[in-house]
Order: C-alpha cells, then sequence, then structure tokens
C-alpha cells in the first residue's frame, strides 16, 4: 500500500488497558465496592495496546494462550470495558467470539437467528431476507428448526459464522473459531473471509494457525503478556513469533491436529550430517500418511532462519506439480550446493489441501546449523567478481 | 441522547419479552400447563387449610367477605411481584452467555422477567377481577383506576427491587437462594392468608414493617371494600417504590460495568 493512498480509518484503539481484580474471595468484591480499602490483587491483561485499522484491512492477532488476545477482541466487541483508554470504531462491529453468539440450547436456529438480529437493533425483515443466504451457507438443512442443543458444537459454529458474516457487518471479528469446523467448512469461511476483504470489509482475525494469519491478514500484531511485542506486515511478525514459540519448546513443535487432520506429516526429518557447509545439498525427507485413498494434497517446505525471516518458500502447488495422492507417500526434497551462509536455519513443513489454501497439517524442525566458513556475512551466498581498473 | 437510549431500549424490550415467555414454556411439552397448576394448586391448598380447617373469616362493614375472594386480592398480586423479583435477581446470572458476548443492555433482562411475570400473572388477576366483581354485580370507574394505579406502582417497585439484586447477585450468587428464603417469610408476614384486624398487637408491629403489607392492604381496600388506601400509607408506598426503583436504578449502573469481568 502506497503512502499516498488514503485509507479510511474505521477502528482506533487508543492506549488500550484492561487490568481485572483479582479476589480471594466472592463477597470482598462486594466489601471492596462498598468499604473502603483493598481487597484485591491487579492482574494486567492488556497493558496500553494502541493501533488503528483502516478500511479493507485485515488485522491478525497472535500470542499464547493468555497473552490477552480474547480480552482485546472483547474490548473492541464492547463486551468488555477498559480499565483506561478506549476503542473509536465507526460501522457495526459484529463478533464471534470464543464460538458462539450467546445461543439458547432450547431455541431452534431459526428462533435464534431472528434473537440474535433483535438484540443488535436490526429490523426483522433485514434479517428475513439475510436468512435463506444464512441457512445455505451454514448447510444446517433441517436442523435449522431444531433445538441448539441438537447441534454438534461444529454446527453452532457454522450457524454463528454464516450468521455473523451474513449480516453484513462494517468489522467482522474471529476468535478462533475456524479450528472447530471440518476442514470443509474452514475453507469455506476462508473463502467468504476472502470476499469480505475483496469488498472492502475489516476483518481482526484471532488464531493459532499462523498460516490462516499469513494468508489472509496484511498486518499482524503479536501479543505477549499483554503488550504489544511486535506489529507490522505478516512477513517480519509471523516467523519472529513462530521463532518464540519454537525456542520455547525447544524442540519439535507440533500442532494438536494429528487427531483431525485427513492427512499427516507423519515424518519429518533433516538428511543431512550436522552442521552442514554451503555447498552442501540440503536433504530433507518426508513421510505423509493419509486416512483416505481419494484425498489429494500438496506439499509445501519453507527455510526460515532463525531469528526471524523466511529465506526460501516452495511447495508442489507453487512449483506447478499435481495434487499427489496415495495413503503413504514418503516425499524426499534436495537442494542442491545450498548457497546460504552461516547461521541456524529451520524448516517448517505443511501438508495444504488440493487448493493450497487450507492447512491440513505442519511440523516445524528444530534449528539446524550451517558452518560459518569466512568472514562474509548475510544470508545468501552471491557469486561475486572483482574487477580493478586503474583510471 | 437519553431519549435515544430509552428508544433503543424499548425497540429491544418486546422481543426479549416474547423470548422471556417462549423461554418459560420451551423444552417441556407440559411447560403451560405447568406454570399454571401451581398458582392453581397453591390457591387451593391456602383455602382448603385456612378457610376450610381454621376457619379464617374476613368481616367488612358490608357483611362477610368470601376468603377466597379475601386470599386471591392479595396473593395473586404477591406472585406476581415474587416472581418478578426473583427470576429477575437471577435473569443476569442466567444470562451471562448473551451478556459475554454480544452488546446488550443488561438492565432489559431484570425488566424483561418483571414484565412477563406480570403478564404471567396479570391473566389470573384479570380473570378474577372479572369474576369478582361480576359476582358482585358492581364496581365504579375509579375502583378500577386505583388497581391499575396499584399494579403500575407494583411494576415499577419490583423492576427496581430486581434491578437491585440482580447486579448484587452477579458478584454474590448466594443471593438468589437467599431471596427465596426472604421472600417465603415476608408473605407469611404479610397479610395474604389472614386478615391483619386477627393479628395479636404485639406481632402487629412486625406485620406493619413488612413494606408489602402495606400493598397488601391496599389491594384488599381498594378491591374487597372500595376503600381507596389512606394518605399515609399512599405516601408510603410513594417513598418505597420511589427509593427502591431509585436505589435498584443507581446500584445496578454502578456495578454494570463489572458483570462482564465477573460472570
Amino acid at each position: 500500500m502506497g503512502d499516498t493512498e488514503l485509507v479510511v480509518e474505521v477502528l482506533r484503539a487508543s492506549e488500550l488497558s484492561k487490568i481485572y481484580k483479582l479476589y480471594n474471595k466472592t463477597t470482598d468484591r462486594l466489601k471492596e465496592f462498598f468499604l473502603k480499602g483493598n481487597r484485591h490483587t491487579d492482574f494486567v491483561a492488556l497493558d496500553r495496546v494502541s493501533f488503528s485499522i483502516g478500511k479493507g484491512e485485515t488485522l491478525g492477532i497472535v500470542g499464547e494462550n493468555g497473552a490477552g488476545k480474547s480480552t482485546l477482541l472483547q474490548l473492541i466487541a464492547g463486551t468488555l470495558s477498559p480499565t483506561s483508554g478506549g476503542v473509536m470504531v465507526n460501522g457495526r462491529v459484529l463478533a464471534l467470539l470464543e464460538l458462539g453468539i450467546g445461543f439458547h440450547p432450547d431455541f431452534t436456529g431459526r428462533e435464534n437467528i431472528f434473537f440474535y438480529g433483535d438484540m443488535l437493533g436490526l429490523p426483522r425483515s433485514y434479517v428475513q431476507s439475510k436468512f435463506n443466504d444464512i441457512l445455505e451457507f451454514s448447510e444446517l438443512g433441517d436442523f435449522m428448526s431444531r433445538p441448539l442443543k441438537t447441534y454438534s458444537t461444529g454446527m453452532q459454529m457454522r450457524l454463528a459464522f454464516s450468521l455473523v458474516s451474513s449480516l453484513e457487518p462494517e468489522i467482522l471479528i474471529i476468535d478462533e473459531a475456524l479450528s472447530v469446523g471440518d476442514i470443509y467448512f474452514q475453507k469455506k469461511c476462508i473463502d467468504r473471509i476472502m470476499d469480505f476483504k475483496n469488498n472492502g470489509k475489516t476483518i481482526i482475525f484471532c488464531s493459532h494457525s499462523t498460516y490462516h494469519v499469513h494468508v489472509l491478514c496484511n498486518k499482524v500484531i503479536w501479543l505477549k503478556e499483554g503488550a504489544i511485542e511486535m506489529s507490522g506486515e505478516p512477513e517480519k511478525v509471523l516467523p519472529a513469533y513462530e521463532h518464540y514459540q519454537l525456542q520455547k519448546e525447544g524442540k519439535i513443535h507440533e500442532f494438536d491436529r494429528e487427531a483431525h487432520a485427513p492427512v499427516l506429516i507423519r515424518e519429518l526429518k533433516l538428511l543431512n550430517a550436522q552442521p552442514l557447509k554451503r555447498g552442501d545439498d540440503l536433504q530433507l525427507s518426508a513421510i505423509l500418511e493419509s486416512k483416505g485413498e481419494e484425498n489429494r494434497y500438496h506439499f509445501s517446505i519453507s527455510l526460515k532462519i532463525d531469528p526471524s525471516w523466511g529465506v526460501y518458500f516452495t511447495g508442489t502447488h507453487i512449483a506447478g506439480k499435481e495434487p499427489l495422492k496415495g495413503k503413504k507417500k514418503r516425499i524426499i526434497v534436495t537442494f542442491p550446493k545450498i548457497q546460504i551462509m552461516g547461521g541456524y536455519y529451520y524448516i517448517h513443513a505443511r501438508v495444504l489441501d488440493e487448493t493450497g489454501f487450507v492447512v491440513l497439517h505442519e511440523k516445524i524442525l528444530p534449528p539446524f546449523e550451517v558452518k560459518k566458513d569466512s568472514l562474509e556475512r548475510g544470508v545468501c551466498y552471491l557469486e561475486n567478481h572483482w574487477e580493478f581498473q586503474d583510471l | 441522547m437519553l431519549l435515544d437510549r430509552l428508544k433503543k431500549l424499548y425497540k429491544l424490550l418486546p422481543p426479549l419479552l416474547l423470548r422471556d415467555i417462549k423461554e418459560r414454556y420451551a423444552g417441556s411439552a407440559l411447560g403451560v400447563f405447568w406454570t399454571f397448576l401451581q398458582p392453581l394448586l397453591f390457591i387451593l391448598l391456602y383455602w382448603l387449610v385456612f378457610s376450610q380447617i381454621l376457619k379464617v373469616r374476613i368481616k367488612a362493614d358490608t357483611g362477610e367477605i368470601p376468603f377466597l375472594a379475601f386470599l386471591l386480592s392479595g396473593l395473586l398480586p404477591w406472585f406476581a411481584l415474587q416472581e418478578g423479583i426473583i427470576r429477575g435477581a437471577s435473569s443476569i446470572v442466567d444470562k451471562r452467555h448473551i451478556l459475554k458476548k454480544v452488546i446488550f443492555p443488561a438492565e432489559l433482562f431484570p425488566i424483561a422477567s418483571v414484565i412477563s411475570a406480570f403478564i404471567h400473572h396479570g391473566i389470573g388477576i384479570i380473570i378474577f377481577l372479572f369474576v369478582y366483581f361480576f359476582w358482585m354485580g358492581t364496581v365504579s370507574p375509579l375502583q378500577l383506576f386505583a388497581i391499575v394505579g396499584l399494579l403500575s406502582l407494583q411494576i415499577v417497585l419490583t423492576s427496581g427491587l430486581s434491578l437491585l439484586f440482580a447486579s448484587l447477585s452477579v458478584y454474590l450468587r448466594d443471593i438468589i437462594q437467599i431471596l427465596s428464603i426472604v421472600f417465603q417469610i415476608l408473605f407469611y408476614v404479610s397479610p395474604i392468608l389472614y386478615p391483619i384486624n386477627t393479628v395479636p398487637e404485639g406481632f402487629k408491629t412486625i406485620i406493619l414493617l413488612n413494606p408489602f403489607t402495606t400493598l397488601t392492604e391496599a389491594y384488599h381496600n381498594v378491591i374487597l371494600y372500595g376503600r381507596y388506601p389512606g394518605l399515609s400509607s399512599t405516601f408510603y408506598l410513594f417513598v418505597f417504590t420511589i427509593s427502591a426503583a431509585y436505589i435498584g436504578i443507581y446500584i445496578f449502573r454502578k456495578l454494570k460495568g463489572g458483570f462482564a469481568d465477573v460472570l
């Protein structure tokens, strides 16, 4: 985005803080309220967070559990009030927070849709005009006229996402919701979010999947212990965040998706002896396992440098290969004569669906070392020739 | 600003009310049946014990008033009052799944509970008044006016108290349990099951201390005797209602901001 382009600001958070008062007993809270004296300890969930989002931008929020992501989203959605600071919002904000939007289990999907509209103060006729869209997108069919308590978690999420995204909010907040649905619906959601984005709407997206954030967002905030650790372009923030996570866990980082993923990376290893030298053939072996014969998938590899940046990314879909299939497959990738300089690098491998959009499974290898063998510096080795001419 | 807000509240109330009424009957096929059967059973029980066994007699200048008429004129408004406050008190805690996820004026939940309790028991009150006045063969417009006035006063009183208890119970859930015991006690120290003139002098002060005694007596006077509550008790009722509403709104507004943190 060029500097001259005028971006209409739709949301601005300034010095947003949320301090929870923690009490040992609930009665202490009332006592403190009516009597004087201090009976609590402060817990800073969010510490002076400021940022702004322009129209049509998609903001990703990453961070560990307890970093303050949900608190931040709730403050933006207006369901929590800040201890200090404020949020300025321009337009309707709809939020899909922690699965669901306050559905009543005894009411049918249809009744819940209309009640949600009522609560937002939307005219019934407007909600009615969106009803078919919601029904169609959620694919709930006959379940629409059954009580919510008969729904599975995935179905509730489908209803919630369809509803919220059909009501044309100016700003859409999505908190982790995508991790619940099946892969098929995940893809539908992502497509819809893409549409949203293309229609100039603003999205705030919070996910554990850095891949989704990467694909969808043009700006990322990394929250750590309630404060912004880093913000900016995804290319800058995400590798740093991934690296941080990696360091924290110390070894192979694996997402807890094994049970659900239709295709898994069963094994991922480096075939080289370490440390490597510049000019070695970097060789990587992966074993992929598919739960069904019919699954078609892509495999991607990203080489990242310790500490932060992506060095090189490629995949079967990028290299123009047909999607892979088969129950069990070994893939050996060779990067002949790697021209990377001394330092620590790591490999991030992913299995994607046939569109290359949805991550089915991913694995990150611990960093490996490339020996430093000269005084040259940098990431890549560039051929260089020198000429000296006396003039 | 305030007008806009009130307008919004007014717009949101009907769907919420509808939902509250539906909610009450949802989930069980016998739902509707039960909610009417329960008060009927209690009425039958009180009538049996107090009129037939204990032989409570209600004397008036014009002769004896049937116990059932006496009972219903105090009991039916009491049902609406008690249910409104108790359901209202737990309404915020019960609706936390909504309040945590959607921006919504929380004060509407207790108010909707109060009004839906009134609608529910209002049906009983209307049937009773209709049958009673038809049986009596006489009713004055002023009497009806006074009844409507008392009921309106009661709605304001009930709303104030349920706002108060609803906001407190967010921080102290026990309030909901405590309230149902307190209202049980208040019920027996109100002159609903017995006329106040049969109470021994020593206990009378206790009965009169109960703020709901004045309300019950006002209903008795208006419906049964066609008398209007005296100046002092009218004044007392107004003061009690207005302070309940004021305190309720004040405490609710003060505590509201912290709801989402605690729920």
